[in-house]
Protein backbone atom coordinates (compact mmCIF):
# COMPACT_ATOMS: atom_id res chain seq x y z
CA UNK A 1 0.00 0.00 0.00
CA UNK A 2 1.37 3.31 -0.86
CA UNK A 3 1.46 5.27 2.20
CA UNK A 4 -1.37 8.01 2.94
CA UNK A 5 -2.82 7.15 -0.85
CA UNK A 6 -5.17 3.98 0.16
CA UNK A 7 -3.47 2.81 -3.05
CA UNK A 8 -2.19 -0.45 -3.76
CA UNK A 9 1.33 -1.08 -5.61
CA UNK A 10 -0.67 -3.96 -7.14
CA UNK A 11 -3.28 -1.64 -8.53
CA UNK A 12 -0.79 0.58 -10.44
CA UNK A 13 1.43 -2.86 -11.88
CA UNK A 14 -2.41 -3.95 -13.26
CA UNK A 15 -2.87 -0.63 -14.58
CA UNK A 16 0.26 -0.39 -16.22
CA UNK A 17 0.63 -4.42 -17.79
CA UNK A 18 -2.52 -5.09 -17.97
CA UNK A 19 -4.51 -2.31 -19.16
CA UNK A 20 -1.69 -0.79 -21.00
CA UNK A 21 -1.97 2.74 -19.00
CA UNK A 22 1.15 4.55 -18.96
CA UNK A 23 2.57 6.21 -16.03
CA UNK A 24 1.33 9.45 -16.51
CA UNK A 25 -2.32 8.46 -17.37
CA UNK A 26 -1.93 6.38 -13.87
CA UNK A 27 -0.92 9.00 -12.31
CA UNK A 28 -3.84 11.60 -13.14
CA UNK A 29 -6.36 8.28 -12.39
CA UNK A 30 -5.21 7.65 -9.29
CA UNK A 31 -4.01 11.52 -7.89
CA UNK A 32 -0.45 10.89 -7.69
CA UNK A 33 2.35 12.20 -9.16
CA UNK A 34 3.90 10.58 -12.37
CA UNK A 35 7.11 10.05 -10.36
CA UNK A 36 5.89 8.17 -7.58
CA UNK A 37 4.18 6.16 -10.45
CA UNK A 38 7.41 4.96 -12.06
CA UNK A 39 9.23 4.43 -9.11
CA UNK A 40 6.30 2.06 -8.01
CA UNK A 41 6.44 0.31 -11.00
CA UNK A 42 10.87 -0.24 -10.95
CA UNK A 43 10.60 -1.29 -7.29
CA UNK A 44 7.82 -4.01 -7.90
CA UNK A 45 9.86 -5.18 -10.87
CA UNK A 46 13.07 -5.46 -8.72
CA UNK A 47 11.34 -7.15 -5.47
CA UNK A 48 8.61 -8.75 -7.40
CA UNK A 49 6.56 -9.88 -4.84
CA UNK A 50 5.30 -8.43 -1.11
CA UNK A 51 4.75 -4.85 0.35
CA UNK A 52 6.71 -2.33 0.73
CA UNK A 53 6.43 1.23 2.26
CA UNK A 54 7.83 4.08 0.32
CA UNK A 55 8.95 7.26 2.22
CA UNK A 56 10.49 10.47 1.28
CA UNK A 57 14.49 10.07 1.38
CA UNK A 58 16.58 12.85 2.57
CA UNK A 59 19.31 12.57 -0.17
CA UNK A 60 22.71 12.14 1.60
CA UNK A 61 25.37 11.95 -1.21
CA UNK A 62 25.04 15.36 -2.66
CA UNK A 63 25.76 17.08 1.07
CA UNK A 64 28.30 14.93 1.73
CA UNK A 65 30.43 15.52 -1.07
CA UNK A 66 29.82 18.77 -0.95
CA UNK A 67 31.75 18.57 2.58
CA UNK A 68 34.70 16.96 0.99
CA UNK A 69 34.94 18.97 -2.10
CA UNK A 70 35.09 21.70 0.48
CA UNK A 71 37.51 19.71 2.39
CA UNK A 72 40.01 19.14 -0.47
CA UNK A 73 39.71 22.94 -1.47
CA UNK A 74 40.85 23.81 1.97
CA UNK A 75 43.70 21.59 1.45
CA UNK A 76 44.49 22.64 -1.94
CA UNK A 77 43.88 19.31 -3.52
CA UNK A 78 42.20 18.45 -6.93
CA UNK A 79 40.64 15.16 -7.64
CA UNK A 80 43.22 13.87 -9.25
CA UNK A 81 45.47 14.73 -6.28
CA UNK A 82 43.29 12.57 -4.14
CA UNK A 83 42.84 9.57 -6.95
CA UNK A 84 47.05 9.58 -7.43
CA UNK A 85 48.59 7.28 -4.83
CA UNK A 86 45.57 4.61 -5.82
CA UNK A 87 47.44 2.75 -7.82
CA UNK A 88 50.18 2.13 -5.51
CA UNK A 89 47.65 1.18 -2.54
CA UNK A 90 46.60 -1.40 -5.12
CA UNK A 91 49.88 -2.91 -5.98
CA UNK A 92 50.98 -3.50 -2.54
CA UNK A 93 47.27 -4.57 -1.25
CA UNK A 94 47.63 -7.10 -3.76
CA UNK A 95 51.17 -8.39 -2.90
CA UNK A 96 50.11 -8.43 0.82
CA UNK A 97 46.94 -10.33 -0.23
CA UNK A 98 47.53 -12.65 -2.79
CA UNK A 99 51.55 -12.59 -3.09
CA UNK A 100 51.07 -11.20 -7.08
CA UNK B 1 -1.51 -4.24 -33.17
CA UNK B 2 0.50 -7.84 -31.58
CA UNK B 3 0.35 -6.97 -27.69
CA UNK B 4 3.41 -6.25 -26.26
CA UNK B 5 5.26 -9.64 -25.20
CA UNK B 6 6.24 -9.46 -21.42
CA UNK B 7 9.90 -8.61 -20.51
CA UNK B 8 11.66 -11.98 -19.58
CA UNK B 9 12.64 -11.53 -15.85
CA UNK B 10 16.06 -11.30 -15.89
CA UNK B 11 15.74 -8.05 -17.82
CA UNK B 12 13.95 -6.87 -14.92
CA UNK B 13 16.38 -6.82 -12.17
CA UNK B 14 17.52 -3.40 -11.39
CA UNK B 15 21.44 -3.10 -12.46
CA UNK B 16 23.90 -4.52 -9.79
CA UNK B 17 26.97 -2.78 -10.09
CA UNK B 18 30.72 -2.70 -8.80
CA UNK B 19 32.37 0.58 -7.89
CA UNK B 20 36.07 0.53 -7.91
CA UNK B 21 37.93 2.41 -5.09
CA UNK B 22 38.49 5.39 -8.44
CA UNK B 23 35.36 5.82 -9.59
CA UNK B 24 33.86 5.85 -5.50
CA UNK B 25 36.36 8.39 -4.26
CA UNK B 26 35.89 10.91 -7.33
CA UNK B 27 32.39 10.93 -6.66
CA UNK B 28 32.24 11.17 -3.27
CA UNK B 29 34.40 14.48 -3.63
CA UNK B 30 32.28 15.55 -6.60
CA UNK B 31 28.64 17.35 -5.79
CA UNK B 32 28.89 18.36 -9.33
CA UNK B 33 25.62 17.50 -11.01
CA UNK B 34 28.16 16.72 -14.09
CA UNK B 35 30.24 14.30 -12.74
CA UNK B 36 28.71 10.84 -13.95
CA UNK B 37 30.37 9.20 -10.70
CA UNK B 38 28.62 11.63 -8.01
CA UNK B 39 25.48 10.18 -10.23
CA UNK B 40 26.46 6.75 -9.68
CA UNK B 41 26.42 7.41 -5.80
CA UNK B 42 22.68 9.29 -5.98
CA UNK B 43 21.32 6.40 -7.88
CA UNK B 44 22.74 3.76 -5.46
CA UNK B 45 21.83 5.45 -2.08
CA UNK B 46 17.81 5.32 -2.95
CA UNK B 47 18.89 1.83 -4.22
CA UNK B 48 18.07 2.60 -8.10
CA UNK B 49 20.94 0.56 -8.73
CA UNK B 50 21.87 -1.84 -6.77
CA UNK B 51 25.99 -0.57 -5.90
CA UNK B 52 28.56 -3.29 -4.62
CA UNK B 53 32.41 -2.97 -3.62
CA UNK B 54 35.11 -5.18 -2.99
CA UNK B 55 36.84 -4.44 0.45
CA UNK B 56 40.24 -4.44 -1.70
CA UNK B 57 38.59 -1.19 -3.34
CA UNK B 58 37.03 0.09 0.19
CA UNK B 59 40.83 -0.89 2.11
CA UNK B 60 43.13 0.75 -0.23
CA UNK B 61 40.66 3.79 -0.92
CA UNK B 62 40.91 4.53 2.81
CA UNK B 63 44.27 4.04 2.57
CA UNK B 64 45.19 6.36 0.17
CA UNK B 65 42.86 9.39 1.83
CA UNK B 66 44.38 8.05 5.31
CA UNK B 67 47.67 9.07 4.08
CA UNK B 68 46.35 13.06 2.16
CA UNK B 69 42.75 13.58 3.55
CA UNK B 70 42.09 11.96 7.08
CA UNK B 71 39.12 14.89 7.80
CA UNK B 72 37.30 13.00 5.16
CA UNK B 73 37.19 9.66 5.69
CA UNK B 74 34.07 9.78 8.11
CA UNK B 75 32.45 11.10 5.23
CA UNK B 76 33.32 8.73 3.04
CA UNK B 77 32.37 5.86 5.14
CA UNK B 78 29.09 7.18 5.69
CA UNK B 79 28.74 7.37 2.45
CA UNK B 80 29.98 3.87 1.72
CA UNK B 81 27.95 2.68 4.54
CA UNK B 82 24.78 4.42 3.09
CA UNK B 83 24.84 3.48 -1.27
CA UNK B 84 27.13 0.65 -1.29
CA UNK B 85 26.97 -3.26 -0.21
CA UNK B 86 30.79 -3.96 0.57
CA UNK B 87 31.96 -8.08 -0.32
CA UNK B 88 34.69 -10.10 0.67
CA UNK B 89 37.56 -10.34 -1.95
CA UNK B 90 37.35 -13.91 -3.79
CA UNK B 91 40.04 -16.14 -2.11
CA UNK B 92 40.84 -18.00 -5.00
CA UNK B 93 42.22 -16.30 -8.31
CA UNK B 94 43.68 -19.23 -9.74
CA UNK B 95 40.55 -20.12 -12.38
CA UNK B 96 40.74 -16.19 -14.09
CA UNK B 97 44.39 -15.42 -13.78
CA UNK B 98 43.63 -14.53 -17.85
CA UNK B 99 41.00 -11.94 -17.56
CA UNK B 100 42.79 -8.43 -16.03
CA UNK B 101 45.61 -7.62 -14.82
CA UNK B 102 47.10 -9.22 -11.42
CA UNK B 103 45.91 -5.94 -9.46
CA UNK B 104 42.44 -5.67 -10.65
CA UNK B 105 42.10 -9.09 -11.00
CA UNK B 106 40.32 -9.42 -7.69
CA UNK B 107 37.74 -6.57 -8.15
CA UNK B 108 36.55 -8.24 -11.47
CA UNK B 109 36.67 -11.52 -10.09
CA UNK B 110 34.42 -10.16 -6.67
CA UNK B 111 31.97 -9.26 -10.01
CA UNK B 112 31.62 -12.05 -11.18
CA UNK B 113 31.12 -14.12 -8.24
CA UNK B 114 28.23 -11.50 -7.24
CA UNK B 115 26.62 -11.74 -10.39
CA UNK B 116 27.46 -7.93 -11.21
CA UNK B 117 26.71 -7.17 -14.56
CA UNK B 118 28.68 -4.04 -14.88
CA UNK B 119 31.96 -2.92 -13.14
CA UNK B 120 32.58 1.09 -13.09
CA UNK B 121 36.19 2.42 -13.15
CA UNK B 122 38.47 5.04 -14.93
CA UNK B 123 40.79 2.21 -15.26
CA UNK B 124 39.10 0.34 -18.29
CA UNK B 125 42.08 -0.93 -19.96
CA UNK B 126 43.74 -2.88 -16.87
CA UNK B 127 40.62 -4.70 -16.11
CA UNK B 128 41.39 -6.12 -19.90
CA UNK B 129 40.48 -8.87 -22.03
CA UNK B 130 37.67 -8.83 -19.23
CA UNK B 131 34.74 -11.58 -19.22
CA UNK B 132 31.55 -11.26 -20.73
CA UNK B 133 29.37 -11.72 -17.64
CA UNK B 134 31.17 -8.14 -16.51
CA UNK B 135 30.98 -5.23 -18.73
CA UNK B 136 33.74 -2.67 -17.42
CA UNK B 137 33.20 0.56 -18.54
CA UNK B 138 33.73 4.21 -17.46
CA UNK B 139 31.39 5.89 -15.30
CA UNK B 140 30.17 8.49 -18.44
CA UNK B 141 29.50 5.14 -20.38
CA UNK B 142 27.91 3.68 -17.81
CA UNK B 143 25.04 5.68 -16.66
CA UNK B 144 24.13 5.80 -20.55
CA UNK B 145 23.96 1.61 -20.05
CA UNK B 146 21.73 2.17 -16.54
CA UNK B 147 19.37 4.84 -17.84
CA UNK B 148 18.44 2.35 -20.86
CA UNK B 149 18.21 -0.84 -18.24
CA UNK B 150 16.10 1.55 -16.09
CA UNK B 151 14.03 2.94 -18.54
CA UNK B 152 13.31 -0.98 -19.79
CA UNK B 153 12.08 -1.61 -16.39
CA UNK B 154 9.39 1.22 -16.32
CA UNK B 155 8.26 -0.59 -19.26
CA UNK B 156 8.99 2.44 -21.85
CA UNK B 157 12.66 0.53 -23.19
Amino acid sequence: MLRGTGIRVQTIVISNRECNETPAESAAQYDLSESLVKEVLIYFWSIWSGFFVLTKVVPIVPELARENELACLEAGLSIDDLLQGLREQRQRYVQKKYGA
Amino acid sequence: MEPEKPLKRESLTKPRIVIDADVLFAGAASPNENSTSNLLLRMAAPTLIEAVTSTQAITEGERNMADKMPKVLPTIQLLVSRCLRVVADPAELADHTDFADSETLPILVAALREKCSLLATFNVRHYQPGQHSATVLKPDDLVGRVRFLLARLSGKG
